[in-house]
């Protein structure tokens, strides 16, 4: 592969379609924030080992630091900026805010979309498995209380909605 | 329990307040930056992007120790896209040698490399991909040296010396490998340790670890040759000391020319305060080229030369008398401080006057060396070298206990000074008033059901069951050796009504900003939503010296409460006249202002400030008719934090509290699961219960990772094996457990504004100590050496006979 190589991908984007062309190296993460300016994934190590940077595939969480945005043709794809339904937050981020499920807020786009996507499989998850979803991201400010508190916080809200 | 006087009227104050105000301070008030968060619309160091700028890198030194013999940037200049590529020598013309304690840095090396990862050149570039790949094809030509990797090296007499210049400087005290040293003496130690009835001693081993901000550290400078001035966006903890830091670090430039702005900073937790070579490179680069330049760190830069905890080598003694009196500590410290000095010196001596902990300990000897080695220099990093002394400390008295057979529950408790006994100096001068950890014992001890754990052998599955203590006794707001610790802060209303503070802290996720903003609303009368922070931003905010510490609730706070009370009366003439009643029966409550006790005379902020801003001055009286100000302004300044010479009160002010832990051992695998944790501390006043928890469980949590799984390994040339996250393991929410046994105690400190006191770093340093003593419970044996992972606890398992298959 070239450095000039090119790709076309069509993609929904939280809810909106585009076709872009871009340098087929170009990383998912990259193509979010250099080029939709969708910073909110952020970029903390760069080896799929932090999940600063997850994002929902088709509604499954994933990792964009360590995927290609070619990957990501003709599919789906929600950012945590596409979570809020105009004005209104998520569940999960209005619980993030209320329970102090973040503090500096770097991780905290990566666990939103991650606790959103547990949600939307399992409505009310047990401790155990709300640690085990989120074991692929990594917090280093909260100690993780309040973020399991927040999840289940906001599965509560969302069955009270239902 | 009796109280002081001086308390008790502060806490009817305090009370009185309250009640006035509707109570914003004490009530867990949401994040006031937490709707952008939780939305991914904050904005990072690494989301700021300004037109025409370039991409810079750093090319990083592949060896440990080695003199520089070239350095061929031919290939990497040649490639497309990239606009220079700068070595030291390029460098030299702007910049000075620098360095927080010692002179010992230059953002890129010239003569040397000292460490695996230093920066030796710079690659300027269109885009960060391509200057990555330039940076790639800079070859370095090196001639190995001997390396320094541990303190035993750096200390040997054929050791290499890592700084020949300032070992040979007169003026300078680098002595060979020795970057400084630390002498405090109190009593008589050698009197105190010969009479003694038990002496314990031991030699502890702590870890290398890195605090791992998930934000790597970054910056975009931006200098502006018609203005002559330099905007620094960094992610960083004090953006008015940067300016200082980096006026010295740069040749020409002066704190008048520079202006440092602070986005949100993911996490900090004390390794983004000092000047790093990024910033002072992207600052002379950008100075150099007239065009805004970006560096952002990634992980694995930020593993090997980001800077984090220091280990060291603690060879201590404890002595106690025949009554349980502690009598004698000497400790003498071995500090790998890497390859610069950065705040090593400091984590030695500050922490060393407070090395006693809660213990009224009357011989005390405290000596220390920051010794250079070949590794990753340290800094300063939560705890601030009290957890390395109080691993040692706590163990040492748990042994002299089994020793005297004596309940060490009864012997914390015998040596740590009453409420009632305060306020009083410490043997090493530091002055302790109202602080209460006798009850801290007691609620913990309760949290914890410490009896149904302590020697109690094993659980249903199998599994050895300990229960362990460990205290704090924390600084919070240092005296600089300036010779202030102070944060000044404006309250100012628009228009509108609408407030704003003021104030030159950061945001690194504590909350401070928030308690800062409580604290303004409690004094106005107003509600938390009505008050807006504004912080980051070095021409904006008045002095102040950041966040770190634990200073800026207590200091930043304390002067924005000032403030707010200097706009009260400003307002006041006026609103005594809207209201049509005497002056000092004006009411700040309920969102604006009143008569006192008489809410149906009221005007709200909004009204007054149209009144202010808008109406015809000839109305007013005449003293009031040139203008009336919408903003109080005040600087806080402690009169409690002195200089120590080598004794004194370092600090404003000291937090008080104990921790403890449940740990089950696996007799098979020698695996540690900290099943239980409860802490009670003496916070003074908690501004935010629920921001207090969040820091505590966050500080909690990222001390099990230092005590059970982090360490830096380098190997013996000084190579870091394990520099990615995927090697070096942060605890996930697998890992922790549920940290819900919060019970604080509030005595007031009757000298801030609402008798809050430190909080942040202060849960993490009993953790170590409260871990190992919780193993030594479980078995029986004594592990001095961090972290406590499974390769160091089964073959000692094992040649205890407890290992099982």
């Amino acid at each position: 592969m070239s450095a000039t190589e090119t790709i076309t991908i069509d993609v929904t984007l939280n809810g909106r379609s585009l076709e872009e062309t871009l340098p087929a190296r170009t990383l998912l993460s990259e193509f979010l924030r250099d080029h939709e300016h969708l910073t909110g994934t952020h970029r903390g190590c760069e080896t799929a080992k932090c999940g600063a940077c997850t994002v929902l595939l088709d509604g499954d969480p994933v990792k964009s630091c360590n995927m290609l945005a070619a990957q990501v043709d003709g599919k789906e794809l929600t950012t945590v900026e596409g979570l809020m339904d105009g004005d209104e937050l998520h569940p999960v981020q209005e619980a993030f805010w209320d329970e102090h499920g973040m503090q500096c807020g770097f991780c905290t786009p990566g666990f939103v979309v991650s606790a959103a996507a547990l949600l939307e499989e399992n409505e009310d998850p047990t401790i155990p498995e709300i640690r085990d979803h989120l074991a692929g991201n990594i917090c280093r400010c909260t100690g993780y209380t309040k973020i399991i508190d927040s999840v289940q916080k906001a599965a509560e809200m969302q069955q009270e909605e239902r | 329990m009796s109280k002081s006087d001086l308390t008790q009227e502060h806490e009817q104050e305090t009370r009185a307040e309250a009640t006035e105000s509707e109570g914003e301070v004490g009530k867990s008030v949401n994040s006031k930056f937490g709707r952008r968060l939780v939305t991914g619309t904050g904005q990072f160091v690494d989301d700021i992007n300004i037109s025409g700028q370039r991409h810079a890198r750093f090319v990083r030194s592949q060896l440990a120790h080695a003199r520089i013999v070239d350095i061929d940037t031919s290939e990497a200049e040649a490639m497309d896209g990239v606009e220079l590529v700068w070595t030291g020598e390029d460098l030299e013309p702007y910049i000075e040698p620098y360095g927080l304690i010692l002179p010992d840095e230059k953002p890129l090396s010239t003569d040397r490399a000292r460490f695996v990862g230093d920066e030796l050149a710079v690659v300027v570039a269109k885009d960060r991909l391509t200057a990555t790949l330039a940076a790639e094809k800079v070859d370095v030509e090196y001639e190995r040296l001997d390396t320094v990797t541990g303190v035993d090296d750096a200390l040997d007499d054929d050791a290499p010396i890592l700084h020949p210049d300032l070992d040979a400087d007169p003026d300078i005290d680098v002595d060979g490998n020795i970057a400084s040293e630390y002498d405090l003496q109190v009593g008589d130690v050698g009197g105190a340790f010969e009479d003694a009835a038990v002496v314990v001693e031991d030699t502890f081993e702590t870890n290398k670890t890195n605090p791992t901000p998930l934000e790597p550290k970054g910056c975009v400078a931006d200098y502006n040759p018609g203005e002559q001035e330099l905007t620094l966006h960094s992610s960083n903890q004090a953006p008015h000391l940067m300016k200082e830091y980096l006026s010295e670090a740069l040749a020409d430039l002066a704190p008048s020319n520079i202006v440092v702005k602070i986005p949100d900073i993911g996490g900090g937790f004390g390794v983004k305060i000092e000047a790093f070579p990024h910033e002072v490179c992207a600052s002379a680069l950008s100075m150099a080229l007239g065009r805004p330049i970006k560096l952002v760190l990634d992980r694995l830069e930020e593993m090997q030369a980001g800077r984090g905890r220091h280990d060291e080598r603690l060879n201590a003694r404890l002595a106690l008398d025949d009554d349980g009196d502690i009598v004698g500590w000497d400790v003498e410290v071995l500090q790998s401080t890497g390859a610069h000095a950065s705040f090593g010196p400091a984590v030695i001596s500050s922490a060393g006057i407070t090395s006693a902990g809660p213990y009224y300990i009357p011989n005390q000897h405290i000596r220390g060396k920051a010794l250079y080695t070949n590794v990753m220099p340290g800094s300063a990093v939560r705890g601030f070298g009290d957890p390395q002394y109080t691993f040692a400390r706590e163990q040492l008295l748990e042994e002299a206990c089994a020793e005297l057979g004596v309940d060490p529950m009864a012997i914390r408790r015998q040596n740590a000074p009453e409420l009632e006994d305060m306020p009083m100096r410490s043997p090493t001068g530091i002055n302790w008033r109202g602080a209460d950890i006798h009850e801290c014992f007691d609620r913990v001890q309760d949290m914890i059901n410490w009896d149904d754990h302590r020697n109690t052998g094993r659980t249903k599955d199998g599994k050895l069951r300990g229960v362990g203590m460990g205290t704090l006794m924390k600084r919070g707001g240092n005296k600089k050796v300036a010779g202030t610790e102070s944060d000044a802060a404006v309250v100012q209303m628009n228009k509108f009504g609408e407030i704003t503070v003021l104030i030159g802290t950061a945001s690194i996720g504590q909350g401070t900003e928030t308690g800062i903003v409580q604290i303004v609303a409690d004094t106005l009368g107003v509600t938390s939503e009505e008050v807006k922070p504004i912080i980051g931003d070095s021409d904006v905010t008045p002095e102040g010296f950041g966040v770190w510490a634990d200073r800026g609730t207590i200091i930043g706070g304390s002067a924005a409460a000032k403030a707010a009370e200097d706009l009260k009366e400003n307002l006041r003439p006026l609103a005594a006249l809207m209201l049509d009643v005497d002056e000092d029966a004006v009411e700040f409550a309920g969102g604006g202002v009143r008569e006192t006790g008489n809410p149906n005379n009221a005007v709200p902020m909004a009204d007054l400030a149209h009144e202010a801003t808008f109406a015809n001055p000839e109305d007013r009286p005449d003293e009031m008719k040139d203008g009336i100000p919408l903003v109080g302004r005040a600087r806080f300044d402690s009169q409690e934090a002195e200089v120590p010479d080598p004794k004194g009160s370092l600090s404003h002010g000291y937090t008080w509290g104990c921790l403890a832990v449940v740990v089950d051992i696996d007799p098979t695998t020698g695996e540690i699961d900290v099943v239980d944790v409860a802490i009670s501390e003496d916070v003074g006043k908690a501004i935010n219960p629920k921001m207090i928890e969040g820091q505590t469980q966050g500080a909690i949590a990222q001390a099990l990772g230092e005590v059970l799984l982090e360490h830096y390994d380098y190997d013996g040339s000084g190579n870091l094996t394990n520099g990615s996250l995927v090697d070096y393991h942060l605890p996930t929410a697998k890992d922790v457990p549920l940290i819900n046994k919060i019970d604080e105690v509030e005595t007031p400190d009757p000298t801030t504004s609402h008798g809050q006191k430190g909080v942040g770093e202060c849960p993490l340093v009993p953790v170590p100590a409260a871990v190992a003593n919780a193993v030594a419970d479980a078995t029986g044996i004594r592990f001095t050496e961090l972290p406590l992972t499974p390769d160091r606890v089964l073959p000692r398992l094992v040649e205890e006979g407890m290992r099982e298959l």
